[in-house]
C-alpha cells in the first residue's frame, strides 16, 4: 500500500514530464483503436456488396499495417519510458540509500506503469470511440453510402486488439525498467543528476564544409527526382536519390549547430541584443546533441507530408477520373468472334439493343441510349498506327510482336459522335480519307503520339487513310473508373470491313430516374450477374458468357473503395510517424528545461525580465520543433512532384488542396505537442 | 561618504503560526560607497536569507532596505528585474556561468540585456577582462576553465555593469585555496580601483579577512561587528578567529 501511494504521488509530482508521455499513449491507443474499428464502423453502412468486399480488404490491410504500427509505437513508448527513467535516477538512488531493495524499487515502477497503462488505455479507448464515430461519417461520405441507419458503434474486437497490443508493449516497458534498475549501481544513481552532458562545440569551418556538401547532395537529389526524373528508369536509381537525401539530411543536422553560430555571430547587432546570445546558444547545443534524432524526425516528417498529401491527391484524382470516365449510368457490352459474325447482320445499327430486348432485358427505364459497334479488322493492326515508331527502343520484342498481330478497334464516325454527344463530349468530322486515333491511356498514348508524328497511314480494303490529328484525341467508348482506353480509330461511315476478326457492341444509357430508391433498384437490376441470368436463362449460361454489364455505381464503389483504403493507410501511418517525431522532440525539450533550471535562475538574478525569458524559451522551442519541419517541407516540395510522377496523377489540380490537408493535420498534432512542451517547460523553469 | 545600502530593522519569518522560524530577526546595518563588507555566520544563521532579501529575490516580512536611498522593498514586478539588472551585480558560490556560452558571451550578456551596443560591449568586456586577468580565457567555455577562472569571469559579469552594489554569496566556496586567494585579491583590487561596493556572505574566516568590515550573524541577529581599520590582513584574520571562537562551536563546524 505504501508503494502504491508512493507511485501515485510520483506520477502526480512529475506530471510535467509525464504529460507528454500520457498524451502520446492516449493518442497512440486512440488511433490504434480508430483504424482497427473501421470495419465495425462501416458494416452498418448501407452500401453495395462490392463495397463490402472492399471494406473487408480494407480491414485485412489495416490489421497488417497495425502490426507495423505497433512496432513503431512500441519503440516510441519504450524510448519515452526509458527517458523518464533516466530523469528519475536520483529519486531511485535515494530510495535505495534508505535501504529499499531493488525488488521494491522495481515494484514501484511496475505499479506506476500499470497505473499509467490502465489510465491511458481507458482514456485512449474513450477518445478513440468518440473519434471513430466521426470517422464513420467520413467513411460514409467517401463511399457515398446513406447514413440513415447511423448508430453509435463500439467495436469489441478492436478494443480487445488494442488492449492486447498495448499490454504487450507495457510488459516490455516493465521488463526493461526492471532490467535497468537491476543493472544500476547506487553511486551512479545518486550522481546521475550531476552528470551533465558536455557540450563539445564543433569546428565551424568543418561544419561549413559539411553543410555545403550536404546542400550539394540534396540539390543533386532534388534535381534528379524532378527535372532529371526522365533519366530514372529503375526503382534502384530512385533509391539512390532517396539515400542521398537521407545522408544529406543527417549531414545538415550535423553541421547545423556550427552553421547557426557562424551565421549568428556575424550579425553582432542581433547576437548581442537582449538574451539572443543565450537563446541561440541553447538552441544550438540542443541541435548539437540531437543530430541523430533530428535527422530521423525530419525524414519521418517528410514521409508524413508525402503520405498524407499523396493520399489526398489520389482521392482527388480518382474522383476526377471517375467524373471524366464513368459518364453513363449503365453500359452493356457484347463480344462476338468471327464464327458467330457469320450469322449476324452487322449493318443493323440497333442489333445489340434488339438482341437484349429479345432476350427479355428491360430497357424501358433507360434514356439517351446509344449503341456503338467496334470492328476488329485484320486490315488494321495496332502496329500500323504506331508506324515507324514501332522500332523504338522503348518497345520490347514481345510487345512489338503483339502490336504487329493484334487488330485495333475501329468505330464509325457517326456511332462515336452519337455516343460522345450523349454525354456532352467533343464530336468530330472526317474527310473521306482521314482517321482519328482515340486513346487516353497514358503509356499507350505516348507510343501512339510517337507514331502519329510520322503520319502513319492505315489501309482498309486497299484504301489508305491518313491521321487527321498528329496526336491522340481523348475519348473512349467503354465507361471506366480511370483513363484506360488503349486506343481505337474513328473512320468515315462509308468504310466497310471485310476481314473482321471480332466485334464488340457497346450499348450505353442513363437511367430515366434519379429517385434514390429507384436508382438503387436499377443498379441491382443491371448487376452483371443478374443481366447474365436474364440473357442466359440461367446464371453464367453459355449465351451470356460474352455479355458484360457495368454501372456507374459499380465503378464508383470499387475504385473509391480502393482509394479510401490507400487514404486510410496513409493517414494511419502519417499520424503515427507524426506522433513519434513530435513526442521525441517534446521529451528532449522538456528534459533540457529540467536541466536548465539553474541557468534560468541565473538569468533572473542578473535581472532578465520574465517576458524576455518566455520569449527566449518560445524561440528555442519554436526553432527546435520548426527546423526539422522546415527541412522536411523543403524535401517534400521536391518529393511530392516525384510521388505524383510515380503515381501518374500529375496534371490534376488536387495537389494544392492535398498539401493544405496534410499541413492542417501536421499543424494540429505538432501544435498540440509544441503547446504542451512550451507550457510545461515554462512551468519547469519557473519553479 | 554616501550610504549605498541601508538595511533597516529587517525581519524575515518562515512557516506558519504554530511553527515560526525567524530567519532574519531585526537586523539593521548600512554600507557606504566603496566599502567591502563581509557577513559571517554558520549555516542556518540567516545570512543567505538576508542576502536574498537584499537582492530582491526574497521578500522581507517587515522592515525596509534602501539601495542608494531607494526603498527596494516597495519595488514590484518588472521594475525589480530592472533594478537587479542595473543596480546589482551577483557572484555565486557555484559561478552560475551559462555553459553554452563562452566567457566573453557570459560577461556580455549582462550588458546586452541592458541594450548596450555591441561595440560598447566589446570595449567594456575587454577592459574588465584586463583588470581581472582573464583576457586569455574569453573564448573558452566554462568546461574548459578552472574554478578560479570561472569565478573571475563571474566577477567580471557582476562588475561590468558598474553596479551600485555587488552581492557575493560564498564566492570562494567551490574554489581551492590558491584560486580563492587569487579571486579575493581581484575583488579587493576592483573594490579599491573602481570603488565598487561589495557585500560578501561567507562562513570562511580567511575569505572574510579580505573585507574592510565583518558583520557576524547568529540565529538571525547581529552578534558582533569588526572593522579592519589599519590592521594588516593577518591581524584582522586573527581578530575574526577570536570572534568565531567566541561564537562557539557552531561556526567551527562550518570551518
Amino acid at each position: 500500500m505504501m508503494l502504491f501511494k508512493l507511485s501515485v504521488r510520483n506520477i502526480i509530482k512529475s506530471i510535467q514530464n509525464y504529460l507528454i508521455y500520457f498524451v502520446t499513449l492516449i493518442l497512440g491507443v486512440a488511433i490504434f483503436y480508430v483504424f482497427n474499428a473501421l470495419g465495425s464502423q462501416t458494416i452498418m453502412l448501407n452500401v453495395s456488396s462490392d463495397t463490402h468486399d472492399v471494406i473487408k480488404m480494407m480491414n485485412d490491410t489495416m490489421s497488417a499495417v497495425s502490426v507495423f504500427v505497433s512496432f513503431i509505437l512500441g519503440f516510441l513508448i519504450v524510448y519515452a519510458s526509458a527517458f523518464l527513467m533516466k530523469r528519475r535516477k536520483k529519486e531511485f538512488g535515494i530510495y535505495m540509500l534508505l535501504g529499499m531493495g531493488k525488488s521494491k524499487v522495481s515494484a514501484i515502477l511496475i505499479i506506476e506503469t500499470v497505473l499509467i497503462g490502465i489510465v491511458s488505455l481507458a482514456a485512449g479507448l474513450l477518445v478513440g470511440a468518440a473519434v471513430s464515430q466521426g470517422m464513420s461519417i467520413v467513411v460514409a461520405n467517401m463511399f457515398e453510402a446513406d447514413m440513415t441507419r447511423f448508430q453509435f458503434v463500439v467495436s469489441g474486437e478492436a478494443i480487445a486488439k488494442t488492449i492486447i497490443y498495448f499490454l504487450v508493449i507495457y510488459v516490455i516497458v516493465i521488463a526493461l525498467d526492471i532490467f535497468v534498475v537491476g543493472k544500476t549501481r547506487l553511486i551512479n544513481l545518486i550522481n546521475a543528476a550531476k552528470q551533465s552532458e558536455k557540450n563539445h562545440a564543433k569546428n565551424p569551418i568543418i561544419c561549413l564544409i559539411v553543410f555545403v556538401m550536404a546542400c550539394g547532395l540534396l540539390a543533386s537529389a532534388y534535381y534528379n527526382v524532378t527535372k532529371g526524373a526522365g533519366e530514372i528508369k529503375e526503382a534502384s536509381q530512385f533509391g539512390v536519390q532517396i539515400l542521398k537525401g537521407i545522408i544529406g539530411t543527417f549531414m545538415v543536422f550535423w553541421s547545423l549547430s556550427g552553421m547557426i553560430i557562424l551565421v549568428a555571430r556575424k550579425n553582432k547587432r542581433l547576437y548581442y541584443k537582449g538574451v539572443n546570445s543565450f537563446s541561440i546558444r541553447e538552441l544550438d547545443s540542443r541541435i548539437n546533441t540531437t543530430v541523430f534524432s533530428g535527422g530521423i524526425i525530419c525524414i519521418l516528417l517528410f514521409f508524413t507530408i508525402c503520405i498524407l498529401s499523396s493520399a489526398m491527391a489520389i482521392k482527388k484524382s480518382v474522383n476526377a477520373s471517375l467524373e471524366e470516365c464513368a459518364v453513363k449510368d449503365v453500359q452493356l457490352r457484347w463480344y462476338i468472334s468471327d464464327d458467330e459474325l457469320a450469322n449476324t447482320d452487322i449493318n443493323d445499327s440497333r442489333l445489340f439493343e434488339n438482341y437484349l430486348l429479345d432476350k427479355g432485358v428491360d430497357l424501358s427505364k433507360l434514356t439517351s441510349d446509344t449503341e456503338v459497334h467496334v470492328y476488329y479488322d485484320e486490315d488494321i493492326k495496332r502496329g500500323d498506327v504506331v508506324g515507324e515508331a514501332i522500332d523504338d527502343k522503348s518497345i520490347d520484342d514481345f510487345y512489338r510482336d503483339y502490336l504487329r498481330r493484334a487488330a485495333i478497334g475501329a468505330v464509325h464516325l457517326s456511332d462515336y459522335n452519337r455516343f460522345a454527344k450523349s454525354y456532352g463530349a467533343k464530336q468530330y468530322e472526317l474527310a473521306e480519307d482521314e482517321y482519328i486515333l482515340v486513346c487516353d491511356y497514358n503509356e499507350t498514348e505516348k507510343m501512339f503520339n510517337n507514331g502519329l508524328s510520322y503520319g502513319s497511314k492505315i489501309s482498309i480494303n486497299g484504301k489508305e487513310y491518313s491521321p487527321k490529328y498528329s496526336v491522340c484525341q481523348d475519348g473512349f467508348v467503354e465507361i471506366s473508373d480511370t483513363h484506360a482506353n488503349i486506343g481505337f480509330v474513328i473512320v468515315p461511315d462509308d468504310v466497310r470491313f471485310t476481314h473482321l476478326e471480332s466485334m464488340e457492341f457497346v450499348y450505353s444509357a442513363d437511367y430515366s430516374t434519379h429517385n434514390k430508391s429507384e436508382y438503387t433498384q436499377l443498379n441491382k437490376y443491371y448487376d452483371e450477374k443478374n443481366i447474365k441470368k436474364i440473357v442466359g436463362g440461367k446464371e453464367d449460361g453459355d449465351d451470356a458468357e460474352s455479355i458484360r454489364c457495368v454501372t456507374k455505381q459499380y465503378l464508383y464503389d470499387t475504385s473509391v473503395g480502393l482509394t479510401i483504403m490507400i487514404i486510410f493507410v496513409g493517414i494511419y501511418l502519417g499520424i503515427i510517424f507524426l506522433i513519434s517525431s513530435a513526442a521525441i522532440l517534446a521529451l528532449k525539450e522538456l528534459s533540457e528545461a529540467t536541466d536548465n533550471r539553474e541557468k534560468y535562475k541565473t538569468l533572473r538574478r542578473i535581472g532578465v525580465d520574465e517576458k524576455q525569458i518566455s520569449h527566449s524559451l518560445m524561440l528555442q522551442c519554436g526553432m527546435f520543433f520548426g527546423l526539422p519541419l522546415l527541412l522536411a517541407i523543403i524535401h517534400s516540395i521536391f518529393g511530392m512532384q516525384t510521388a505524383m510522377i510515380i503515381l501518374q496523377y500529375f496534371g490534376h489540380s488536387g495537389l494544392f488542396f492535398s498539401i493544405l490537408f496534410a499541413a492542417a493535420v501536421i499543424l494540429v498534432i505538432y501544435g498540440i505537442y509544441f503547446f504542451i512542451t512550451y507550457s510545461c517547460s515554462r512551468k519547469i523553469i519557473s519553479e | 561618504m554616501n550610504e549605498i545600502l541601508k538595511v533597516d530593522d529587517v525581519e524575515k519569518y518562515y512557516g506558519n503560526k504554530t511553527n515560526l522560524t525567524k530567519a532574519v530577526n531585526h537586523i539593521t546595518f548600512s554600507l557606504d560607497k566603496g566599502e567591502f563588507v563581509g557577513i559571517m555566520g554558520a549555516s542556518g544563521s540567516g545570512k543567505t536569507t538576508l542576502l536574498n532579501c537584499i537582492s530582491t529575490i526574497d521578500k522581507v516580512t517587515a522592515g525596509h532596505i534602501y539601495v542608494d536611498g531607494k526603498d527596494i522593498t516597495k519595488i514590484k514586478g518588472n521594475n525589480l528585474n530592472r533594478f537587479r539588472r542595473e543596480e546589482l551585480g551577483f557572484i555565486f558560490q557555484d559561478f552560475n556561468l551559462i555553459d553554452t556560452l563562452t566567457a566573453y558571451e557570459n560577461i556580455a550578456l549582462a550588458l546586452s540585456i541592458q541594450n548596450v551596443k555591441p561595440k560598447e560591449i566589446e570595449k567594456r568586456v575587454n577592459a574588465i577582462a584586463d583588470k581581472l586577468g582573464i583576457d586569455d580565457v574569453l573564448k573558452k567555455y566554462s568546461y574548459q576553465m578552472s574554478g578560479g577562472q570561472k569565478q573571475r569571469v563571474a566577477a567580471a559579469r557582476a562588475l561590468i555593469t558598474n553596479p551600485k552594489l555587488v552581492l557575493a554569496d560564498e564566492p570562494t566556496g567551490a574554489l581551492d585555496s590558491k584560486s580563492a586567494r587569487q579571486l579575493l585579491e581581484s575583488m579587493k583590487h576592483i573594490n579599491e580601483l573602481l570603488s565598487a561596493t561589495i557585500l560578501m556572505v561567507t562562513h570562511d574566516a580567511f575569505t572574510a579577512s579580505y573585507a574592510s568590515r565583518v558583520i557576524f550573524i547568529k540565529d538571525g541577529k547581529i552578534f558582533n561587528e569588526l572593522r579592519k581599520g589599519d590592521d594588516s590582513r593577518k591581524e584582522f584574520f586573527d581578530r575574526i578567529i577570536d570572534v568565531v571562537t567566541m561564537l562557539g562551536g557552531s561556526l567551527n563546524d562550518a570551518l
